[in-house]
């Protein structure tokens, strides 16, 4: 007797063994020999398989359409972190003008004309600056002549030869008689 | 994974994660938050995941460890826990959600489910319902391979024992 127990406890282990394999199960022939003879490893057998099916059977709980759409609206429906705020037309347009700036004021350094021998000499701005007073000095003279000349022309078409002929005589009458 | 893959992976395996949570954790509210999770995971580490069953093992790992973290805040908070002799129904009257087809074997067995301990629980549906690798559920359980195999076989014999009773009740 114990040592049928013993054979039916080794025997249920290789009925556990074929159950853990995925697929149809095959006895082998000791086991087959063995279930043949022992009602009590058949009906552990059969129960086993009754578990088995009632696992393929088991309820099965899918997932509420508000958890999914929660699932998307964070998933694959999320903001990108990336927003691109447009930014106001003056702030574009200032920095517009300091690019170019930059851009301007950087040919200028790498395109300048750099002087060979130090450039002039004391003597030679000395006479530069002489010349230059003395064009300025004609220009001005110029200037102030040909201003007098039109002034004169205004006064010899806007006014009559008499007026300007007792204003150069005598001066004009007080109203009280002094 | 692609956008597109990680549409289908949602698509394909949203149930059993929800599913396995509503197991484990035997509360409708937390299932429903641990599969969202699960799933806004999955977007966060797509890169790294490749699609397919990586895909499949990965989302139940995750789902697994999120359920542990919150079995543990229950016990924290001194919340009833469900002993190993406790057989307690779960949602004895279906609920719309609930597949229609599940069979009367499928309920008793849900009800037995309830009554083992969370580690025997998870075994069992990780190897039973979610067909994961021994080699892959000892990892993630952190057992040795004759541990989780012994664990295995007399569970069953637990639940066989319990479907028999079961059924043979009036």
């Amino acid at each position: 007797m114990i040592r049928k127990t013993d054979a039916c406890a080794a025997m249920r282990e290789e009925i556990h063994a074929l159950f853990d394999e995925d697929g149809p199960i095959s006895l082998p022939g000791p086991l087959r020999e063995h279930l043949d003879a022992c009602s009590a490893c058949r009906e552990f057998a059969g129960e086993l398989g009754t578990l088995r099916s009632a696992f393929r059977e088991l309820p099965s709980y899918p997932l509420p359409q508000e958890v999914l759409d929660e699932v998307r609206r964070r998933t694959i429906h999320a903001p990108t972190l990336s927003v691109v705020r447009s930014a106001p037309a003056w702030t574009r347009a200032a920095a517009a003008a300091v690019f170019a700036t930059a851009l301007i004021a950087t040919t200028w350094i790498v395109t300048r004309p750099v002087p060979i021998d130090g450039g002039p000499t004391d003597a030679e701005l000395r006479h530069a600056e002489a010349q230059a007073e003395l064009v300025f000095g004609y220009a001005a003279r110029a200037l102030d002549a040909t201003r007098s000349a039109a002034a004169e022309r205004v006064v010899a078409s806007k006014v009559s030869p008499a007026v300007r002929g007792s204003n150069a005589t005598a001066p004009p009458a007080r109203r009280d008689g002094q | 994974m692609t956008t597109a893959d990680f549409e289908g992976a949602v698509s394909q395996f949203k149930d059993r994660v929800h599913s396995y949570a509503r197991y484990m954790l035997r509360d409708a509210e937390e299932a429903k938050d641990v599969a969202q999770e699960c799933l806004v995971k999955l977007w966060q580490n797509r890169d790294r995941i490749e699609p397919g069953p990586a895909c499949r093992s990965w989302l139940l790992r995750s789902a697994h460890n999120l359920c542990i973290d919150r079995m543990r805040r229950r016990s924290i908070r001194g919340e009833v826990s469900h002993g190993d002799d406790a057989f307690e129904p779960v949602d004895p009257a279906p609920g719309p959600e609930r597949r229609a087809s599940s069979s009367q074997a499928g309920r008793l067995l849900e009800q037995a489910l309830a009554g083992l301990s969370d580690r025997d629980r998870a075994i069992v549906l990780l190897r039973e319902v979610e067909r994961l690798p021994y080699e892959e559920i000892a990892t993630l359980l952190d057992l040795n391979m004759g541990t989780l195999k012994a664990t295995l076989h007399r569970t069953r014999d637990k639940l066989r024992r319990e479907l028999v009773r079961a059924e043979a009740a009036p």
